[in-house]
């Protein structure tokens, strides 16, 4: 857990741990897997808004092998939000579910083709080491919240994306 | 679908949906603080703390820091910094304005102090002091972790207040122990009767001190300089009398002071002067300036001080002998402490001796002696009048023994040009004393009569010849020069130098100069300096002596000049003369010699010619030789006229023996061995190798043998040959007139002089046969035969007979005579 900051960390610890080895193909066990997942979401929730550090939504369909939402991260007091969907595979919670920024495909190299978000460095073995006890919730914290932080004061740097303020400003300019 | 899961989905959905706590997060505030720092809405000098956590305004900072200074009394920057948890450069900007608000703070290397701190320290070390008797500042400031200059600085500020005590040189003392040191002191002190070495006093004070409590060793350091300041201290309150000297170094007790000045005072009034070696005794170290302050119309000499009524005496005794044309010596008239050089200064000082010395009626001589110039004269006169005496008694001397008065000339002229162009150098001084020792060497030498030696001298001399006398001159100033280096009276290095020496020896000595001068003042005796130089008489006869010596030598040289120019030319001439005579003589000899040249082929002719020349011719030059240089010798012996009168009366040939002996008599090796060689010759048969001899013989003697040349040659022939006509006209006698008809002949017809005895004449007449005439040649062969006979009748018969024979024959050879005359 090395590669996290401090916060992170403690965050992680304090998500609950999950028991049921089951990938969506499994029935009732998946079912049983997908309580413990809105569990862990719900407490990760709880402590984000807490915290004053709210920044996604998620919601799924009623399989709960298709997740939905949006996620933000502020940076110089400017929001910006970017759409988030991922698939839970089917060797899950063997595989981690690879979480895609659609928005975000062909703007920075940190991330594969499709808008997926390259995790494989630090998240994918920890995620293996932890199997099953991690589940979606884990995988936003440990995953997405520090690519985010990571990514996207460096692409508003670079110019690769704007704040839909300022997009607006510059169209209006034009 | 699972109502449990639906449920779990709701409330997952609703806990979305529910609003998010407001809450900033740490790194929201830090957002916000700078941004408001960047509207400027807050103040823009926020310090934030080492953590990074926290942010800090100044004046929080400054009230921090000022109740941390407040808790601890002194406190350190850097523990102000951790305390307060800013960084350490802030909290020194608000520490170094909280000291200027502040009056009773200082900063102190990097700590902020109160005064508060400094007063509870003092207090600290009062208690400390009191306890002790004595602290050491330097142990303070060590234990307070302060500078103990700070220390000092803050101690001294309060002491009487807060510090009952004494700071003095880093120590503090109590009054109990100041008053204690300034006991002890007081009784060391008062004690002293002679100047002492404070630094002494000090270390006996210490260790005294040091036995009496063990307890205080701490601090002895500083008690010198606690002694002397207490000494000071007692000086100012007037409790101790005296004076520190040399820079507080020495103490001079007043007793002391007094004392000295007491006995100074009563030797100078009572004396009249006071030598500096008196003072020294009383330790005074600077006498003469010290009486020069003291007695400002005192007059300071090299020794002594004296007051000037001192010089009344003196200059009394010295007008007086300026006016009666006499001397004073003035160390007899001066206290007997005064040293010579005193007795000159002061004599110097009398306004009668330098009036008279500007008027140039009086002199100083030997430093302390006046003579007055009228004295100068008279002496100078008797002593000139003396000399002139002395002189022509010498001269007197020198004409009996004209060879020496020769040599002596040379010498005095030299002299004399010498003494003419410096009258007065040192140098002549020089050589009269060289005179005097050579003098001293003479009579050594003829008390022991060794004449051995002096003809050595003499002979030296001689084959010195000419350039004997640079010789002479030279080894005449190398003895001055010895005589400088000063090896008097040391005889064995002398005998050469005497040998120049010598010459000028009968000129009065300084020596002689003096006793005369003791013979006519003999109150002089002790007058002027008795230095070493100057023997055990008195220097005044010897600076008279000195003075009056140049007027004696021109004096001596003027009248000796005079008498021996006339003795020089006479030597000369005879010089001359013998050289001409020995011209004539050797002309003669060679010209004979030639003659013998015509015998060659007849050997035992040459013999007995050749013998005959050397027993008439050569025989007469080598006696003329010798008894000339005989004559000279015997004039430089001194016994000359007997030896000249021995000489004149002597026969016209010498026999071999008598002339070996004047030979062996001549004087010089070299001579005499050649003279001697020269003598033997004649008893040889050559008349080559006695010309040798009279060469080698000749040139010794400083002479010179002259080759015939054809002129002169044919002049002498010639005078020969007019000798011979005028000889054979007037003589009679037919026996003799044979050797000069024969002669005659010769030099007619082979023009050579020829010397024959009578045993060679018939080889002669032989000879003559080709030169004459048939006739003439019988006449001659008549004449010799009949000679010949007559000479052998004479032996045994009457003469008369042979008498009327000759007649004769005599007449026929005139007649022959004439004939050759008419060739």
């Amino acid at each position: 857990m090395d590669g996290w900051d401090a916060s992170t960390k403690s965050t992680v610890t304090k998500i609950p741990l999950l028991t049921t080895r089951a990938g969506p193909r499994d029935g009732a066990e998946w079912t049983k897997r997908l309580k413990e997942e809105y569990q862990a979401l719900i407490k990760y929730m709880e402590m984000n808004k807490a915290n004053d550090n709210d920044w996604f939504r998620i919601s799924s369909g009623p399989d709960g092998t298709k997740w939905k939402g949006k996620c933000w991260y502020v940076h110089n007091l400017l929001k910006y939000e970017f759409d988030l969907q991922f698939d839970i595979p089917v060797t899950y919670p063997a595989t981690a579910p690879e979480i895609e920024l659609p928005e975000l495909d062909g703007k920075t190299a940190k991330m594969y083709r499709g808008g997926k978000i390259c995790l494989t460095i630090h998240f994918k073995p920890l995620w293996a080491k932890n199997c099953p006890r991690f589940g979606v919730a884990h995988a936003l914290c440990l995953g997405l919240a520090p690519w985010l932080a990571a990514e996207v004061p460096h692409l508003v740097d670079t110019g690769m994306i704007v704040h839909k303020d300022n997009v607006t400003a510059t169209k209006a300019d034009a | 679908m699972d109502a449990e899961l639906l449920e779990l989905q709701r409330l997952f959905q609703a806990t979305q949906e529910s609003k998010a706590k407001v809450r900033l997060s740490e790194r929201n505030v830090v957002e916000l603080v700078t941004k408001l720092k960047d509207l400027q809405l807050l103040d823009s000098d926020l310090l934030h703390t080492i953590t990074g956590k926290e942010f800090i305004t100044k004046e929080r900072l400054k009230a921090e820091v000022e109740t941390e200074i407040n808790r601890l009394g002194r406190a350190s920057l850097v523990d102000i910094a951790a305390a307060v948890g800013v960084e350490l450069v802030h909290c020194e900007r608000v520490a170094e304005q909280i000291v200027a608000e502040k009056p009773d703070l200082t900063f102190v290397q990097g700590e902020i102090v109160a005064d508060s701190y400094w007063d509870t320290v003092a207090e600290e070390v009062n208690e400390e002091l009191q306890e002790s008797g004595q602290v050491v500042v330097g142990e303070l400031a060590n234990r307070f972790n302060v500078g103990s200059e700070l220390l000092t600085r803050v101690l001294e500020s309060r002491i009487g207040k807060l510090i009952q005590g004494k700071l003095e040189a880093g120590q503090l003392y109590t009054p109990a122990h100041v008053s204690r040191i300034r006991a002890v002191v007081r009784g060391a002190v008062r004690a002293l009767t002679v100047p002492t070495a404070l630094s002494a006093v000090w270390s006996c004070l210490q260790k005294q001190l040091r036995e009496g409590d063990d307890a205080s060793s701490g601090g002895v350091s500083g008690e010198g300089v606690l002694f002397q300041s207490v000494l000071s201290g007692l000086i100012a309150d007037g409790e101790i009398k005296g004076s520190l000297r040399g820079g507080g170094a020495v103490w001079t007790p007043a007793v002391f002071a007094q004392s000295q000045r007491q006995s100074v005072e009563a030797f100078f009034s009572q004396n009249g002067y006071v030598s500096y070696d008196f003072l020294r005794k009383l330790v005074l170290s600077q006498p003469k300036s010290y009486l020069q302050e003291k007695y400002p119309d005192g007059i300071a000499l090299e020794t002594v001080f004296i007051h000037p009524s001192l010089t009344s005496v003196l200059d009394a005794a010295s007008e007086e002998a300026i006016s009666g044309g006499g001397w004073i010596d003035a160390l007899p008239l001066v206290p007997t402490t005064f040293s010579k050089s005193d007795a000159a200064l002061l004599l110097n000082l009398c306004p009668s001796v330098i009036k008279g010395k500007k008027e140039g009626t009086a002199v100083v001589l030997a430093d302390t002696c006046l003579v007055s110039q009228a004295f100068i004269k008279a002496f100078s006169d008797k002593v000139e009048a003396e000399v002139r005496q002395l002189a022509e008694k010498a001269v007197a001397t020198h004409l009996s023994n004209p060879r020496k008065v020769v040599v002596d000339s040379t010498a005095t002229e030299r002299g004399a040009s010498s003494s003419k162009s410096s009258v007065t150098s040192d140098k002549n001084f020089e050589g009269g004393d060289d005179v005097s020792q050579g003098k001293v060497g003479k009579k050594k030498r003829s008390t022991a009569n060794s004449s051995k030696e002096r003809t050595k001298d003499e002979g030296d001399e001689e084959t010195g010849g000419k350039g004997g006398k640079g010789k002479k001159k030279g080894g005449r100033s190398k003895g001055g020069i010895g005589l400088l280096i000063g090896e008097a009276g040391n005889g064995s290095t002398k005998t050469v130098k005497q040998s120049g020496a010598i010459k000028d020896s009968d000129i009065p000595t300084q020596e002689q100069l003096v006793e005369k001068t003791l013979e006519w003042f003999p109150d002089m005796e002790s007058a002027g300096n008795e230095g070493e130089d100057y023997g055990d008489g008195g220097a005044l006869p010897k600076s008279l002596a000195d003075l009056v010596r140049p007027t004696v030598i021109s004096t001596w040289a003027a009248v000796k000049r005079a008498n021996f120019n006339a003795s020089a030319e006479d030597r000369r001439r005879r010089l001359d003369s013998l050289q001409q005579r020995l011209d004539e003589a050797y002309a003669n000899l060679q010209l004979f010699e030639k003659a013998l040249d015509l015998f060659e082929a007849d050997s035992p002719t040459t013999l007995i010619l050749q013998r005959h020349l050397l027993r008439t011719s050569a025989a007469e030059i080598t006696d003329m030789f010798l008894k000339a240089q005989n004559q000279e010798k015997e004039l430089e012996e001194g016994d000359g006229s007997e030896g000249h009168e021995s000489s004149s009366a002597a026969p016209d040939y010498l026999s071999n023996g008598e002339r070996m002996s004047m030979a062996k008599r001549l004087p010089g090796h070299g001579l005499s061995k050649r003279a001697v060689e020269l003598v033997e010759t004649l008893e040889g048969k050559s008349v080559e190798a006695f010309e040798a001899a009279l060469e080698a013989v000749v040139k010794v003697s400083g002479l010179r043998l002259k080759k015939l040349d054809k002129k002169s040659e044919r002049a002498l022939l010639h005078a020969q040959k007019k000798l011979l006509s005028v000889q054979v006209e007037e003589e009679n006698d037919p026996v003799a007139l044979l050797p000069k008809v024969v002669a005659l002949l010769f030099v007619q017809v082979h023009s050579r002089a020829l010397q024959a005895p009578g045993r060679a004449m018939a080889a002669a007449v032989t000879r003559l046969k080709t030169g004459l005439s048939e006739e003439s040649y019988q006449t001659l062969m008549a004449y010799h035969t009949s000679t010949v006979q007559l000479l052998s009748m004479q032996a045994t018969s009457d003469p008369n007979e042979t008498d009327c024979l000759c007649e004769e024959q005599i007449n026929e050879l005139n007649l022959d005579s004439n004939v050759s005359r008419g060739n």
